[in-house]
């Protein structure tokens, strides 16, 4: 009687924390997602695939979607290489949004967020996220917290959070976002899964292990910088600590050694994303998060050098945080930018406004000047000219 | 039942639109606007709202603001919203409107709607959670006898539905006043986009 | 099994209230509406039938709604269905809407009219079923519409007027239901499944919706053909055609 109590609570105990220690192998561990495997139409894992299809439709036609087909064809291409067997049941989207995050749904949808294409900084450190990601979809970790949350009361707020999440009705109060997303972040077990498993699919694809602890680092400490109010929907349903951060490391060590050389793709990564670096500054710097973007942008420049364009951003960053001094550090920025050469046009609209803002009027005249002239078709041509004749 | 009764009269007292007439009307303390035609209005966290078919299909906004004021409310109080400082000029103010169009989030849940639960803030977010705004034809206009700045705007709303706008503002004496019309692309922008242009043409500031 | 009652409210805010107010006073409240001004369909008519958004839950004994693929499949199927046979009585003829492909200008708008219509239903949701959201404008009368678009689809179909069905619906898992029995018997009220939407009949050549249906209700089952003709008979109450 005593040992089949004993089976009954361990049992018990097994259905409540369905998303505790269930590791591959183990007894009541759920099986790998096959290719093209389907679930049963009765079972609740259908019920989350049909909502998650739903989110999904919504999402194509919510126009935040990139569908330049050249940078799609290059992730489509990383993800095909961490897993030829799997990639054909995943379906990409590249969310047009300044945040980092990159989820898959357990339908096989897989969003990446352009915050984190701007962030990484090769085509390893992309994978990295993306493979960890596959991982969490090859094990079914988010059905297993469906299962935990939805005998709570927070089980009604796990579909709005997926619909959060994907993209559609999200545009901000990350900090709701985020502390939402920490009801459902994966537990600490699913985590290590994950990095395990992330590391097989990359280290088989030669991506080099460093880059994922790297990736990490960096991304903990901007959030760092930006404070409690821009806490990251990433790190929310990732729980990320430096410990963690360091056993990536060791790992990667470990698994470093079973190679002599390794990819990083960074030129490659660059290439594909460069036509796309500016409109992405541009979202970053107006998200309000100074300090944050102030940390990736100083980064950026630490890791690709002096450019015009980094330069201008964080002219923008001092522009719009416009404290004591910032009129004069935007216009050095501005000053370093045209330097460099072939610097974005707003460029000398910047200028003359802080200059305005300075009370240097001949030189905010001259750089609106220069601004129309360098921009013939600028759409805000007549307010720039009213600036102009006022100066006069 | 007492508390069901309480709610009977707490809802047949209390109603959130009133009714806005065909005439010459003050906007705050700063100055009035004449409508030739009847609209509804509430109070939106400090903001003025007209409407006629329903917020999430048109609205008018009007906003004044001072220096370090935020456009809209938000719910959160750790959320970083765009300030307005006086010392912005017209461009910077599309870029504070924009960048506050876009830190509006949520909306309404038709499913919880269809069970009778909604929230004025939900209808708020309902008809701007924006993506993908895009300003256009930024000109220098009048604003009754200020000198001001009118724009053009077009954007996404949480569901991709587009939404298009127009809006005509002056900064004067630090303060932001401003007046904002938006309403979906297919038939409700362009069902009162002459009243509006009619409203903003007939500004007369306070002495 | 259906029963209903109200649920305690956990917080005492208005708003849940009111939705506690009209599920009471509801009970099977279906308020249909008609738009001003619009002419009656004639004798037969081509209706257009948008893809049904529809939703079926299991309520667990936890109270919570479990979407259910297998039933939400099978309730498309049986509403199509039924729908069809209803009108056919009337003499109408339904057409299911077969979404345009590999032509983007006019997906384009045809998704564009399909999320203006949910903002609309929202809308009249809003301003015409709870009186604290009542709006002056639209006192006494009921105009609203989704303007010229809508020619797009009266175009590639042929139809006069589409029909827009939006469903949700949750049935008590055995375990709720046997809940529910017990908590009848200690005289506690405890909430089975509700129905919940809305059907709107929208004209195809002025962009008007000529009939609004809001329904909450426990009746109906849409997961078998028979109970679902109910359902649907509640849905279409005092419809036009």
């Amino acid at each position: 009687m005593k040992r089949f109590k004993f089976i009954l609570v361990f049992c018990l105990l097994c259905a409540v924390c369905a998303s505790c220690a269930t590791p591959r192998g183990t007894p009541g561990a759920p099986d790998d997602m096959q290719p093209s495997q389907r679930p049963d139409a009765s079972s609740d894992e259908a019920g989350l695939w049909m909502y998650m299809d739903r989110i999904e439709s919504r999402l194509k036609t919510s126009g935040r979607v990139v569908t330049d087909p050249a940078l799609n064809a290059y992730v489509r291409q990383i993800i095909c290489k961490l897993d030829p067997v799997h990639c054909a049941d995943i379906r990409i989207y590249i969310v047009d949004t300044p945040h980092f995050n990159a989820s898959m749904a357990p339908n096989g949808c897989m969003q990446v967020w352009t915050g984190l294409m701007l962030r990484a900084e090769n085509e390893a450190q992309l994978a990295y996220v993306l493979g960890h990601e596959m991982a969490h979809y090859l094990r079914r970790h988010t059905l297993q917290q469906w299962r935990t949350v939805r005998n709570t009361s927070t089980a009604l707020a796990f579909f709005s959070l997926a619909t959060a999440a994907a993209g559609v009705g999200f545009a901000g109060s990350l900090a709701q976002l985020a502390a939402l997303g920490a009801i459902f972040a994966y537990s600490r077990d699913q985590e290590r899964e994950a990095d395990e498993i992330g590391f097989e699919i990359m280290a088989k694809a030669d991506y080099e292990p460093v880059q994922a602890s790297q990736i990490w680092g960096d991304l903990l400490a901007e959030d760092e910088a930006g404070g409690k109010s821009a806490r990251s929907i990433f790190f929310a349903t990732h729980p990320t600590t430096t410990e963690r951060i360091a056993t990536l490391r060791n790992l990667a060590d470990k698994t470093a050694k079973e190679r002599s050389s390794w990819t990083a793709g960074r030129e490659a990564y660059l290439n594909a994303i460069q036509p796309f670096r500016k409109e992405w500054l541009h979202e970053e710097v107006h998200k309000g998060n100074f300090n944050g973007s102030m940390v990736l942008l100083n980064r950026l420049l630490k890791d690709q050098g002096a450019s015009a364009e980094l330069h201008f951003f964080l002219g923008e960053l001092y522009r719009l945080r416009g404290e004591k001094d910032d009129c004069e550090n935007a216009r050095a920025e501005y000053e370093k930018a045209l330097q460099l050469g072939n610097p974005p046009p707003e460029v000398f609209r910047s200028l003359g406004v802080v200059c305005l803002r300075m009370d240097k009027a001949k030189e905010a005249c001259d750089s609106f000047e220069e601004y129309l002239k360098v921009n013939p078709d600028a759409s805000d041509r007549q307010i720039i000219e009213s600036y102009i004749n006022r100066l006069r | 039942m007492i508390l069901l009764l309480i709610v009977l009269l707490f809802i047949g007292g209390c109603t959130h639109y009133t009714a806005v007439p065909a005439e010459r009307r003050a906007i705050g303390s700063l100055y009035s606007v004449k409508s030739n035609v009847a609209w509804s209005q509430a109070d939106e966290g400090g903001i003025q709202l007209w409407t006629i078919d329903g917020p999430l299909l048109e609205a008018l906004r009007f906003v004044t603001l001072s220096d370090g004021d935020t456009l809209f409310q938000s719910t959160d109080k750790d959320e970083k919203l765009p300030r307005f400082r006086a010392h912005m000029t017209p461009n910077e103010v599309v870029e504070f409107f924009v960048a506050s169009l876009k830190s509006v989030s949520g909306g309404v849940d038709t499913h919880q709607l269809s069970k009778g639960m909604v929230h004025p803030a939900q209808i708020r977010a309902g008809s701007i959670n924006a993506a993908s705004i895009d300003v256009k034809n930024l000109r220098p206009a009048d604003f009754g006898r200020l000198p001001g700045f009118h724009f053009d705007f077009s954007f996404l709303s949480k569901e991709g539905l587009e939404r298009q706008g127009i809006a005509l503002g002056s900064i004067h004496e630090g303060r932001l006043l401003l007046m904002v019309y938006s309403g979906t692309r297919e038939y409700y922008f362009d069902k009162h986009k002459q009243d509006v242009e009619t409203i903003f043409s007939s500004v007369e500031i306070v002495k | 099994m259906k029963a209903k009652i109200v649920v305690a409210p956990r917080r005492a805010t208005v708003l849940l209230l009111v939705s506690a107010l009209l599920i009471v006073c509801g009970g099977c409240v279906t308020t249909s509406q008609r738009g001003d001004r619009c002419a009656t369909p004639p004798a037969s008519t081509n209706v257009l039938l948008i893809e049904p958004d529809i939703i079926l839950f299991e309520l667990t004994a936890g109270g919570l709604e479990e979407p259910r693929a297998d039933w939400t499949e099978t309730a498309k199927v049986n509403v199509a269905k039924k729908l069809d046979e209803v009108l056919k009585k009337t003499g109408d003829k339904l057409i299911p809407h077969q979404p345009p492909v590999n032509v983007p200008d006019r997906m384009h708008t045809q998704e564009q009219i399909l999320k203006l219509h949910e903002v609309v239903g929202q809308t009249v949701l809003i301003h015409k079923y709870i009186p604290l959201y009542d709006l002056p404008t639209k006192q006494g009368c009921f105009d609203w519409g989704l303007g010229e678009c809508v020619k797009s689809l009266k175009e590639d179909t042929g139809a006069d007027y589409a029909l827009f069905v939006y469903l949700r619906d949750s049935y008590a898992s055995p375990g709720r239901a046997a809940l529910i029995v017990a908590a009848a018997i200690l005289g506690v009220g405890l909430q089975g499944g509700v129905q919940l939407g809305f059907a709107s009949l929208v004209d195809l050549q002025t962009g008007q919706i000529v009939w609004f249906n809001r329904l909450i209700s426990p009746v109906g089952d849409l997961r078998t053909p028979e109970a679902a003709e109910k359902a649907i008979q509640e849905l279409l109450v005092n419809n036009p055609l």
